[in-house]
C-alpha cells in the first residue's frame, strides 16, 4: 500500500496539532500507515519533559492565577513530545468539562494531569478519576452533595454528557444516581474523599438496576453501559475522522470496546488503522478549532510557540469563540462552521498575519525561495506557499486568489520575501486551510 | 446609509394593529407580520449580577416596605412616583420621561419554578430558556435560526462587547461579537494594497455547489468580510444625540443606534451593564449603577427619535434574578427570585402589568423572596410573536401564554 506525505500530514492534523515538515517527513520514513499511527498511538515510552516540569514558563501564581495555568497548559499542549496524547486531552477536557474560571486554578491543573494519564487508558478507571477529582466536585458541585440535601448538577451531567446520553435516563434516574453519589467532599491534598456519614446508604434504582449503590457502583454500572460506549465512539470519531458520522466504523468502535472491557487506545487503534479514515472525504472534514488552526500555522512554519504566543493564544482563542479552558457550558465547546463567527474568522486574519509578516524569520523565507528563480512569477511564488501549507490545490479559486494577492509583475530578489509572506498569509485564510 | 424608509415605519404601525390581534390564524397575517419584524430589533439589555428590582420599582406607599427595608429603603421623599402605588429610583429620571411619553411597561413578578440563587446558571437559564440549561442555543439564537432568510445581513445579531452572546447562540444563524472600537472584526489588511485584492477574492468567492462544508466556510467568512465593513462604516455615522461621557454603556449604546442606522436588518443587539450584585453598600452601589444606565437610556432614545428609528427598536432590560427582600448584615441585598421586568419603545402597552404581593413575610416566597407570578417565558412568548414575529412554541420547547405587554 503506498503511503504519502499527504497521508501523513492528515495523520499528523488529526492525531497532533498539524506538525512541522520534519515531523511529516518523520512519519514518511516509517514506512506505513500502521507504523505511523503506532508511533503516535503508543506514546507512553516517548519522554515529555515539558509536562514533566510543573513551571515551564517560570510564572509566578501558576498554581493560583487561571491566567498563569492557562499559558502553562496552552504551552505543554504545543510542545508536547506527544502529539496524540495532547490532543486527547483536549478532547477529553471537551468531554468531561470543567470551567477553569469556575474552580480552584490548582485544581484545574491537577485535573489536566489526571486527564491526561488516562486518555489512552481504559474507560472505567478514567471514569472513577472523574468521581473523586477535586476540580469537578467544585464544578458541579458534587463535593455539597449529601444525603439530607441531595445536589442533582454532577448526576444530571454525568448520565448526559459525560456517559450514556440524553435521551437514555429520566429525571427519576437522576436523582436516584445523585443520591449515590452523596457524600463525596473535598479532602487534604485536593482529592476527593468519601465520607460515608454524609452518604444515602439506601436501595437505588437506575437504569433497571436495584441496588444500594454508591459513587464507585454508579461509575461502574455506567461505563460498563453500552450506549456509553456507542456515546464516546461517536464523539471521537466527530473529533478525529469526520463531523459527520459514518455508522459502520463507529460500531466497529464499539465492537472492540467491548472486547477490551472499553481500552480506549484500542479504540482509537481501530479508528486509525482503518481504511474509511484514510479515504479522500475525511481529507478536510472538520473546522479547525482554534487551537488547530493556531497551532498548526506555527507549527508548519517553524514558529516556536512561547509563553508569549501562549499569553497571546489565551485572549485570541477567546475571539475565535474558543476561551481556552473556559467552556461554555458543561456540554463544552462550539463545534463545526459555529466556530466561524465575523470576529472569528478576522482573529484568525490576524493570526495568521502575525505568523506571515512577524514571527517567521527571513531566514526561514530564504530557506523557502532557495528554488524559486530570481525573478519569479507570482505563480512560482504562490507554489512554495502552497506547498508548505496544504489545503489549497493548483486550479482552484483559492488558487487562483492567492496569486491575484500576488500581482502580474515578475517578483525580483527581496521582493520575493514580502511575495511570500503575502501568499503564506493568503493560504491561511483560504476555506479549505480552515478545515482540518 | 439609513435604510429606514418612511414607508416601512408606516408598514410597522400597521402591524402593530395586527400585533394587537394577537396574530389571528391566517397565512397572510403572518407572513405580514414576518415581513414587517424584518424592520423590528429587540435591544436587550442585562443588568448583570441580579438587580435589586424592589429599589428600582418601588412600591412607596407600602408600609412593609419602608419597615423591612429600614435604612436601605429608598427614602419615599426622594422617589419617583409614576402611580398610586408605585415610585422609580431616583436615578431613574430619564426612564421617568420615557414613561410620561408613554413608552414604558413593566411586569412584576417574572421568574420559573423552584429558582437558581447561582449568577451562573439562572443566566444560562434566561439565556437558553430552558431550566435544566442542557441547551446549546439561546432563546434569541434559535429566533434567528427560524426566521432569517438564507442569506441574512451579517448585522442581523449583535453582542456588543460579548454582552449575552450566549442568548444569541443559534445552529444556522451567525451571531456577530464586536466591541465598540470594531477592531475585533478588523482583518487589518490595508485597503487597495494588492494582497487586499487577492483576500477579497478569496473571502468572496463562489461556493463550490458540492462540498457542503466548504460552502459553509465559505459563506462564513464572506459574512466576517462585510461585516468588518458594514461595522467600520456604521462607526463613521455621527450620533444624533450627546452621549454621557465617563459613562460605561452609553458608548456601546451609541454604537447599537449606529448599527441600526447602517442597517435595517439588526434583529437584535444584547449587552450587559454594571454590577448589581449588591452584597454591600447595595444602596449606594445601586443608585450608581441605574443612574449609569439611565443617562445612557435617555441619550439613546434621543438619539433613535433623532433618527426616525423610534417604531422599530424595543429594549428589554433583565436581570438574573432580583435580591433578597430584607438587607443582609454589610448594608446590601443577598440573591433573590423573582425581577420586575422592564420593556421601553413605542411599542408597548405603557403601565405597570402584575401586581407585587404585600411586602410582608407572609406574602414572600420563603418569607424572604419576591415570588414568582409570571413565568419569564410568557414574556419570550410575547417578545418572539408579537415583536419578532417567530412561533414561540418551537424556540421555547412549548407553549406558553403570552404577556400584554406590547401593543
Amino acid at each position: 500500500m503506498t503511503w504519502t506525505r499527504n497521508e501523513a500530514a492528515h495523520l499528523l492534523r488529526r492525531a497532533g496539532f498539524g506538525g512541522s515538515l520534519e515531523q511529516v517527513d518523520a512519519l514518511v520514513a516509517l514506512g506505513s500507515r500502521q507504523r505511523a499511527v503506532d508511533s503516535l498511538l503508543d506514546f507512553d515510552t516517548i519522554a515529555d519533559p515539558v509536562w514533566a516540569d510543573p513551571n515551564p514558563l517560570a510564572l509566578p501564581n501558576v498554581s493560583t492565577d487561571p491566567r498563569a495555568v492557562t499559558e502553562t497548559l496552552l504551552f505543554k499542549l504545543f510542545n508536547s513530545r506527544r502529539p496524540l496524547q495532547s490532543k486527547l486531552l483536549w478532547f477529553w477536557h471537551g468531554h468531561f468539562t470543567t470551567g477553569l474560571w469556575l474552580v480552584k486554578p490548582a485544581s484545574f491543573a491537577l485535573q489536566m494531569e489526571r486527564w491526561r494519564t488516562h486518555a489512552a487508558g481504559r474507560f472505567e478507571p478514567f471514569l472513577l478519576a472523574v468521581l473523586e477529582d477535586s476540580a469537578m466536585l467544585q464544578y458541579l458541585d458534587g463535593a455539597v452533595n449529601v444525603a439530607t440535601a441531595p445536589n442533582e448538577n454532577f448526576a444530571r451531567e454525568l448520565l448526559e454528557i459525560y456517559t450514556v446520553g440524553s435521551g437514555n435516563f429520566t429525571e427519576s434516574t437522576v436523582l436516584q444516581a445523585a443520591r449515590a453519589l452523596t457524600g463525596w467532599t473535598i479532602g487534604p491534598g485536593d482529592v476527593g474523599v468519601f465520607d460515608p456519614t454524609r452518604h444515602d446508604p439506601g436501595p437505588k434504582t437506575i437504569l433497571g438496576q436495584t441496588a444500594a449503590f454508591d459513587g464507585v457502583g454508579l461509575m461502574q454500572l455506567l461505563a460498563r453501559d453500552t450506549r456509553t460506549a456507542v456515546r464516546i465512539c461517536t464523539r471521537l470519531y466527530q473529533a478525529f475522522v469526520n463531523e459527520r458520522v459514518n455508522v459502520w466504523l463507529r460500531d466497529q468502535m464499539v465492537a472492540t470496546w467491548t472486547r477490551t472491557g472499553g481500552d480506549l487506545r484500542e479504540v482509537l487503534r481501530t479508528m486509525f488503522h482503518s481504511d474509511h479514515f484514510w479515504a479522500a472525504p475525511q481529507f478536510r472534514a472538520i473546522v479547525k478549532t482554534p487551537m488547530d488552526y493556531c497551532f498548526a500555522l506555527n507549527q508548519r512554519m517553524g514558529v516556536p510557540f512561547s509563553g508569549f504566543h501562549a499569553r497571546e493564544a489565551g485572549w485570541m482563542f477567546e475571539r475565535m469563540m474558543q476561551s481556552p479552558f473556559n467552556p461554555p457550558n458543561p456540554q463544552g465547546y462550539v463545534t463545526g462552521v459555529r466556530l466561524l463567527g465575523a470576529t472569528a474568522c478576522a482573529a484568525r486574519s490576524q493570526w495568521a498575519q502575525r505568523v506571515a509578516y512577524s514571527w517567521v524569520p527571513d531566514t526561514t523565507i530564504d530557506a523557502m525561495l532557495a528554488a524559486v528563480p530570481d525573478p519569479a512569477t507570482p505563480e512560482q511564488i504562490a507554489a512554495v506557499a502552497l506547498a508548505r501549507l496544504g489545503a489549497v490545490r493548483e486550479g482552484t479559486r483559492s488558487h487562483a486568489a492567492v496569486v491575484a494577492g500576488l500581482g502580474v509583475l515578475p517578483l525580483r530578489g527581496t521582493q520575493r520575501r514580502g511575495a511570500l509572506r503575502d501568499a503564506l498569509y493568503l493560504c491561511a485564510l483560504a476555506p479549505e486551510y480552515q478545515l482540518l | 446609509m439609513n435604510r429606514f424608509s418612511p414607508g416601512r415605519r408606516r408598514l410597522l404601525r400597521a402591524s402593530a394593529a395586527l400585533g394587537a390581534m394577537h396574530l389571528a390564524p391566517g397565512m397572510q397575517v403572518v407572513r405580514d407580520a414576518r415581513a414587517a419584524a424584518a424592520g423590528r430589533t429587540l435591544v436587550s439589555i442585562h443588568l448583570s449580577g441580579g438587580n435589586d428590582s424592589l429599589n428600582t420599582v418601588i412600591p412607596y406607599t407600602d408600609p412593609g416596605y419602608a419597615a423591612i427595608r429600614k435604612a436601605l429603603a429608598v427614602p419615599r421623599a426622594d422617589v419617583l412616583p409614576i402611580d398610586a402605588s408605585h415610585a422609580l429610583h431616583p436615578s431613574l429620571v430619564s426612564l421617568k420621561a420615557l414613561w410620561d411619553q408613554r413608552r414604558v411597561a413593566i411586569l412584576h413578578g417574572v421568574g420559573y419554578p423552584n429558582f437558581n440563587f447561582s449568577h451562573f446558571q439562572a443566566r444560562e437559564i434566561y439565556w437558553e430558556a430552558d431550566l435544566t440549561r442542557a441547551r446549546t442555543t439561546g432563546w434569541l439564537g434559535r429566533s434567528l435560526d427560524q426566521t432569517l432568510p438564507p442569506a441574512p445581513s451579517p448585522l442581523s445579531a449583535i453582542a456588543i462587547n460579548g454582552g449575552s452572546a450566549q442568548s444569541l447562540a443559534a445552529l444556522q444563524a451567525r451571531t456577530l461579537q464586536i466591541s465598540t472600537d470594531a477592531s475585533a472584526l478588523a482583518f487589518h489588511v490595508r485597503n487597495g494594497s494588492q494582497v487586499g485584492v487577492g483576500l477579497q477574492s478569496m473571502l468572496t468567492q463562489a461556493p463550490t455547489g458540492t462540498n457542503v462544508l466548504l460552502d459553509g466556510v465559505i459563506a462564513a467568512m464572506t459574512t466576517a468580510r462585510a461585516a468588518e465593513q458594514a461595522v467600520r462604516a456604521a462607526g463613521a455615522l455621527t450620533p444624533g444625540a450627546v452621549y454621557p461621557a465617563g459613562n460605561r454603556v452609553a458608548p456601546l449604546l451609541r454604537h447599537a443606534v449606529q448599527l441600526m442606522r447602517q442597517d435595517s436588518d439588526v434583529r437584535v443587539i444584547t449587552l450587559s451593564q454594571g454590577n448589581y450584585d449588591t452584597h454591600e453598600d447595595g444602596p449606594i452601589r445601586h443608585a450608581q449603577e441605574l443612574l449609569e444606565l439611565d443617562r445612557a437610556l435617555g441619550a439613546f432614545f434621543a438619539d433613535i427619535d433623532a433618527n426616525g428609528l423610534s417604531d422599530r427598536v424595543l429594549v428589554l432590560l433583565w436581570s438574573e434574578f432580583s435580591r433578597n427582600v430584607y438587607p443582609n448584615g454589610s448594608n446590601g441585598f443577598d440573591h433573590g427570585a423573582a425581577q420586575s421586568m422592564i420593556l421601553v419603545g413605542n411599542g408597548v402597552t405603557p403601565g405597570v402589568q402584575g401586581v407585587l404581593p404585600q411586602i410582608a413575610p407572609a406574602s414572600l416566597l420563603s418569607g424572604r423572596y419576591l415570588p414568582m407570578r409570571v413565568d419569564f417565558r410568557e414574556v419570550y412568548a410575547e417578545l418572539l410573536e408579537n415583536w419578532l414575529a417567530t412561533p414561540s412554541a418551537t424556540v421555547l420547547g412549548g407553549t406558553y401564554a403570552r404577556t400584554a405587554l406590547l401593543l
